[in-house]
C-alpha cells in the first residue's frame, strides 16, 4: 500500500484571500475522493494534528502579495525545509499568531514533520471580511485545482 | 523581536526605541512608553486594528444569527461569544433552560477554557519565564513540556469539536441549547484522554508554579462572575473584590466604555469612580477559589497559591490551575452524563432587551441586545475582556517601568511585553501584532 497522501487547505474562508487554501481543498476532494484532503484554518494544533499519519503532505495557503513583493495570483511551491519559506509570506496573511510558519518550524523541531511537505503559496492582496476571492486569485486557484487533480490523480 | 533606537529631537540627548513586532499577542496594537530625564511621562496601550464593525453587523438580523454571527469575532474565544449571545437572547425572550443543556455548556465552556488557556500558558507566555524569544525555541530544550501541552489543547478542541460541531468557530449552539446533542457513546469516548489531560493539567501547575515571578502587586479591583455553588462560567452575579455585588442586568449602570484617543478599542472603567479594574482568571480565582473542586484547591495549595493571587505575573499559574478545574469538572460532567431530554428549548420571539455576561478565558464578556416583535435585532453591545482590562494593563506597565527605569532598554522592553501578556490580551476580540515604543527624552 503507497503511503497516504494529505493535501490540506489552510486559511480562513471569511477574510477574503485568505479563504484560497480551502477553496482548492473543496475543489480537490471532489475530484481526487481517494486522497485525505481537508481544510483547517491555520491553528497551530490543528494544525500539527494534521501532519499525523501522513507521509506526504501538501500545505495550500494564502500569502501576503505585499510582503512577499509578489504580483497577487503568482504561485510559490517550496518544500517545507526551503529557507524561502521563510521570506515568503506566509506569516503575514495569517488570523494568528502562530500560523504556519510556527507550525512547520515546531514540526520539525518536534520530528512531527512528515517526510514529503510542502507548501503551494497563492499571493492575494484582499484579507478583510469578506468571503469572495479577488479576481487574480480565483483565476490562480482554478488553475492550480486542474494541475494539482492532473499531479495526484494516480497517486 | 527586533528593536532599533533613533533620535527623537535635535540637540536634546534623547531616543526612542521601537519595536516592530511584539510577539505571541493575539491582535495589532502597539505600547508607547515616554520617560524623559529619568522620569516616566506616559504609558499608551494602543489598538490600531480597526474596530470590526460586528455590533452594526449584528442590526437587522435575526436574534438566532447573534450567536454564530458573534463567534465569528474571535478564533480564540468563539465559545465565549456564542455563550454571551445565546445567554442575553434567552434573557430578552424570558427562556429557562433545563439542568441536561446548562450541564452541556458548562462542559463546552470547559473545552473552550482548555483550548485557549493551554495555547496562551504553553505557546505565549512560558517562553517568556524561560528568557527564549518564542515556543518553537523553547521546544528545543523543554520538549516534554511543549509535547505536553500541544497534546492538552488537542483534549480541549476535542470536547469543543464534539459538542460545538467542529473546532474553531462551533456552529451547534443555538438560542435555547443545541441544534443536535451527541451521542452519549461519543462523550463517553472523551474521558480516557480527559482523565490523562487532568494529570498532565497537574503537571503543568507544578511546573508554572515553579518559575521566578517579577514582582508587581497593585491594588487591584477584581471583577468575575460569582454563582452560589460553582466555580463561574455562565451564570452568577457580578462581584467584584470592592464591594460590588449586581445582576448581571444591572452591568451597565456600573461600568461605562469611554473612547481615548490613542485606541481604537474602547476603555471600560468603573461608576461612578472611572477606576480601571481587573477581569480574567486572577479575578475569578481570587473571588470564587473556595468554589473550586476538592483536587483543584489541594493542588493549588501544594503548589503554595490558595490565596490571593495579586501579582498579575502569577497569572500563568493561576491559567494552570482553571485549566486543572476545567479537565476536572469536564470529567464530573462527563461520568454523570444524561442526555437532556431535548436539544434546545422552544423560542418564542417578542420584542426585549436582553443581556448576560459569561466568563470567557480572558475575562468578564457582556453582551447587550435589543431586539423587536420579529426577532430582528436593534442595537447591539459587546464589551469584551480585552477593553475592559485595557487601563488596567497601562496602570501595571505604568508602576513596572517606574520601578525599572534601570533596567536597560531591552529589558525593560522584555518585561513590558511579559507584562502585557500577563492579560493574554485577545486585541482581535478588542476591535491584530502589537507594536512596542519606549521613548525616552533627556535620560543620561
Amino acid at each position: 500500500m503507497s503511503a497516504p497522501i494529505k493535501i490540506l487547505g489552510v486559511g480562513n474562508v471569511w477574510r477574503g484571500d485568505d479563504g484560497v487554501g480551502p477553496f482548492i481543498a473543496g475543489q480537490l476532494a471532489n475530484r481526487l475522493p481517494e486522497l485525505t484532503i481537508r481544510s483547517c484554518n491555520g491553528e497551530i494544533t490543528g494544525l500539527l494534528g494534521e501532519f499525523e499519519h501522513c507521509n506526504e503532505l501538501l500545505l495550500i495557503d494564502a500569502i501576503d502579495a505585499a510582503s512577499a513583493n509578489l504580483r497577487p495570483g503568482s504561485v510559490l511551491r517550496l518544500d517545507a525545509g526551503d529557507p524561502a519559506l521563510t521570506q515568503s509570506g506566509l506569516r503575514a496573511s495569517s488570523s494568528h499568531v502562530l500560523g504556519v510558519m510556527e507550525a512547520l518550524t515546531l514540526a520539525r523541531t518536534l520530528d512531527l514533520l512528515p517526510d514529503k511537505c510542502a507548501v503551494i503559496g497563492v499571493a492575494g492582496k484582499r484579507f478583510e471580511h469578506r468571503q469572495e476571492l479577488s479576481p487574480p486569485v480565483q483565476r490562480a486557484a482554478e488553475t492550480l485545482v486542474e494541475d494539482l487533480s492532473r499531479e495526484y490523480d494516480h497517486a | 523581536m527586533t528593536s532599533k533606537e533613533i533620535p527623537v529631537k535635535a540637540g536634546v540627548k534623547s531616543r526612542r526605541i521601537e519595536v516592530d513586532y511584539l510577539a505571541r499577542v493575539e491582535g495589532e496594537g502597539s505600547l508607547r512608553v515616554d520617560v524623559e530625564a529619568g522620569e516616566l511621562k506616559n504609558v499608551q496601550l494602543k489598538i490600531f486594528e480597526p474596530p470590526r464593525f460586528f455590533e452594526a453587523f449584528l442590526r437587522g438580523r435575526a436574534l438566532t444569527e447573534a450567536p454564530d454571527i458573534t463567534a465569528r469575532i474571535c478564533g480564540i474565544c468563539p465559545v465565549a461569544y456564542m455563550m454571551s449571545a445565546v445567554h442575553a437572547m434567552e434573557n430578552a425572550l424570558g427562556i429557562e433552560i433545563d439542568e441536561g443543556l446548562r450541564r452541556l455548556r458548562r462542559l463546552l465552556y470547559c473545552g473552550e477554557w482548555i483550548e485557549s488557556h493551554v495555547l496562551h500558558i504553553y505557546m505565549l507566555h512560558a517562553p517568556d519565564f524561560f528568557g527564549y524569544d518564542d515556543a518553537i525555541t523553547m521546544a528545543k530544550e523543554h520538549r516534554e513540556a511543549v509535547t505536553r501541552g500541544l497534546a492538552m489543547k488537542k483534549a480541549g478542541n476535542a470536547i469543543v469539536k464534539l459538542l460545538g460541531g467542529r473546532e474553531i468557530h462551533p456552529i451547534n449552539v443555538r438560542v435555547g441549547g443545541f441544534w443536535s446533542i451527541p451521542a452519549p457513546e461519543k462523550f463517553a469516548a472523551l474521558l480516557d484522554e480527559l482523565r490523562w489531560g487532568r494529570e498532565a493539567a497537574a503537571a503543568t501547575v507544578r511546573w508554572a508554579a515553579d518559575f521566578d515571578f517579577p514582582d508587581l502587586h497593585r491594588d487591584y479591583e477584581f471583577v468575575a462572575l460569582s454563582h452560589d455553588d460553582e466555580y463561574p462560567f455562565n451564570e452568577g452575579r457580578i462581584v467584584s473584590s470592592k464591594g460590588l455585588d449586581i445582576s448581571m442586568q444591572d452591568y451597565p449602570q456600573h461600568f461605562e466604555e469611554r473612547h481615548v484617543e490613542h485606541s481604537n478599542a474602547l476603555h471600560s472603567v468603573r461608576t461612578p469612580s472611572q477606576e480601571p479594574y481587573f477581569v480574567g482568571p486572577l479575578a475569578r480565582f481570587n473571588l470564587n477559589r473556595k468554589k473550586l473542586s476538592t483536587d483543584t484547591l489541594a493542588l493549588a495549595k501544594a503548589a503554595g497559591f490558595d490565596r490571593t493571587i495579586d501579582n498579575p505575573f502569577e497569572s500563568i499559574v493561576v491559567r494552570s490551575l482553571e485549566v486543572f478545574y476545567a479537565f476536572d469538572e469536564a470529567i464530573r460532567l462527563l461520568e454523570d452524563f444524561q442526555t437532556p431530554a431535548q436539544a434546545s428549548m422552544p423560542v418564542a420571539v417578542k420584542a426585549g432587551i436582553g443581556m448576560a455576561a459569561t466568563e470567557a478565558p480572558r475575562g468578564l464578556l457582556f453582551h447587550r441586545y435589543e431586539v423587536d416583535a420579529d426577532g430582528l435585532i436593534v442595537t447591539a453591545n459587546i464589551i469584551p475582556p480585552t477593553s475592559q482590562n485595557q487601563l488596567t494593563i497601562e496602570d501595571d506597565l505604568r508602576d513596572l517601568v517606574a520601578a525599572n527605569l534601570s533596567l536597560s532598554e531591552k529589558e525593560l522592553t522584555w518585561r513590558c511585553e511579559q507584562a502585557i501578556r500577563n492579560y493574554d490580551p485577545c486585541i482581535s476580540c478588542a476591535t491584530h501584532f502589537l507594536k512596542l515604543q519606549v521613548r525616552n527624552v533627556g535620560a543620561d
